[in-house]
């Protein structure tokens, strides 16, 4: 009963009611969870990924079939424990957000191209795992400006598997002259690939600049001799 | 009383429209952050006016038709168009009809944002903007004098020159062209990440020292190596990029001393 008093205070604490108690224990915990909650609303807005969806709900799942047990069998959880589960799951799925919010959403809240080109060559510095290399070939095709494509290509010249139908399908539709060349010499680093065939289809385009054109001849005439 | 030269009223009244009609003042223009000017063929001069004279914000635009003719417009309406969006002013030139021309002439407040679309050739020449420029043109070269804050600059044919007065520590510049050398002139306190690329026919001069991983070729030597010069590198211990990116040609980095 004393322990149902005592949640019922936080509660209402953490609904706006003030608390009547004299109980400090309620307050330093109440205020704890208040603090936690405030930061958490101040956490960014991003889509979770379906994996830690998934995980999510299923660790929700496990807490309530644990705690209908534990009210079945009639063993009564210590508040403190409680509280520290409740705290622990806040934590953990703060954790979990966080690390799955991942480069791509960062990038999303970005409101400038100055700022996006920057980030994009901060990527340098970090280990990127295949999903970031396939986003940042997909923001190849969405991305309108020519300095931020050049610098994602210069990236992913770090990344041998680069190289792919989406590459080439971003170099074919892709109308900039600077950024078609950082696209071709990316190409021409990647030795171990055929794609003689996007290279002759690209060519074909009427609208290509001569340096550009010449470019695609002389990497023909590499595939060519492999 | 006197009557007057019918000759000399109508030399005055030309010399009125003159003046009065060949620049189209964009004052009334006065509630916007940027300026974004696309035009196809002609070049674009621009320069920034500084807050002591803020009043003057105009546009002087030459037609040239097929024939090579040229006339100073005096009605931009049939030949540019003007509208706000966002608090940006959009100048856009009509789509050539054959290879006519327009150049552009534009004074505007030196704090706005300049943006500049350059789709066919020309050349483009912006002077003393302080809040930042992002300039794509195709055929012709990019001369930026006194800029402020940061710049983005894509050329596919032609050199580009950078000449920054005050930077945004906090910000990149990138200057990338395919054919042609890039020169940036920076504060010599500035620090900056560099990368760059000069894939063939380069060698790069650097008032600034250059402290990289690796030897950067042809470093101060004035010959035009046959090997891709790639690099990256810290100015004064780093900081916000500079990429400077040419496929053909050298690249300098010099300080800026006054």
């Amino acid at each position: 009963m004393k322990n149902e008093q005592f949640d019922n205070e936080i509660m209402d604490y953490l609904d706006g009611i003030p608390i009547n108690s004299n109980n400090q224990k309620a307050f330093q915990q109440a205020g704890e969870l208040k603090q936690l909650l405030s930061e958490l609303h101040e956490l960014p807005l991003g889509k979770v990924h379906p994996t830690t969806d998934a995980k999510v709900y299923e660790f929700i799942e496990n807490l309530e079939i644990t705690m209908n047990t534990e009210s079945k069998s009639r063993l009564k959880l210590d508040p403190k424990i409680l509280y520290f589960t409740i705290a622990a799951s806040i934590a953990l799925l703060f954790y979990v957000f966080m690390d799955n919010n991942g480069f791509e959403d960062q990038y999303r809240l970005l409101p400038s191209n100055p700022e996006k080109l920057g980030f994009i060559y901060d990527l340098n510095n970090e280990q990127l795992d295949s999903e970031d290399v396939e986003w940042l070939k997909a923001e190849l095709k969405k991305e309108t400006h020519p300095n931020i494509k050049v610098t994602i290509v210069d990236l992913l010249n770090n990344y041998p598997s680069k190289i792919d139908n989406d590459f080439l399908n971003a170099l074919q539709k892709e109308p900039i002259p600077s950024v078609q060349m950082a696209f071709l010499d990316a190409l021409e680093n990647s030795v171990n690939t055929d794609f003689s065939n996007e290279l002759v289809v690209f060519s074909q385009r009427k609208d290509l600049d001569n340096t550009v054109r010449l470019k695609v001849a002389h990497i023909l005439s590499i595939q060519s001799k492999q | 009383m006197k009557t007057l030269n019918p000759i000399l009223v109508l030399i005055i009244l030309l010399s009125i429209g003159n003046f009065s009609f060949g620049q189209k003042d964009l004052s009334i223009y006065s509630d916007i952050d940027a300026v974004f000017v696309k035009s196809y063929w002609g070049n674009i001069n621009v320069v920034g006016i500084d807050a002591s004279n803020q009043d003057i914000f105009d546009l002087e635009a030459v037609y040239t038709d097929t024939l090579k003719k040229s006339k100073n417009l005096r009605q931009l309406s049939d030949y540019v168009s003007f509208k706000v969006e966002n608090r940006k002013l959009y100048i856009e030139t009509r789509e050539p009809k054959g290879f006519e021309s327009i150049d552009l002439n534009l004074k505007m407040p030196a704090d706005l944002f300049l943006e500049i679309k350059l789709e066919k050739g020309g050349n483009i020449f912006a002077d003393n903007m302080k809040n930042g420029v992002e300039i794509n043109i195709l055929n012709g070269s990019v001369n930026l004098e006194r800029i402020g804050k940061y710049a983005l600059v894509n050329a596919a044919n032609g050199e580009i020159v950078a000449n920054f007065d005050t930077l945004d520590e906090g910000m990149p510049i990138s200057l990338v062209t395919m054919n042609g050398g890039v020169n940036a002139t920076l504060p010599d306190n500035s620090k900056r990440d560099l990368r760059l690329i000069s894939r063939k026919n380069g060698f790069v001069l650097s008032d600034f020292d250059l402290l990289s991983d690796e030897k950067i070729i042809n470093l101060n030597v004035r010959q035009y190596s046959k090997k891709p010069i790639i690099n990256t590198a810290r100015i004064n211990g780093g900081g916000a990029l500079l990429f400077l990116s040419t496929e053909n040609g050298p690249i300098s980095i010099k300080k800026n001393r006054s």
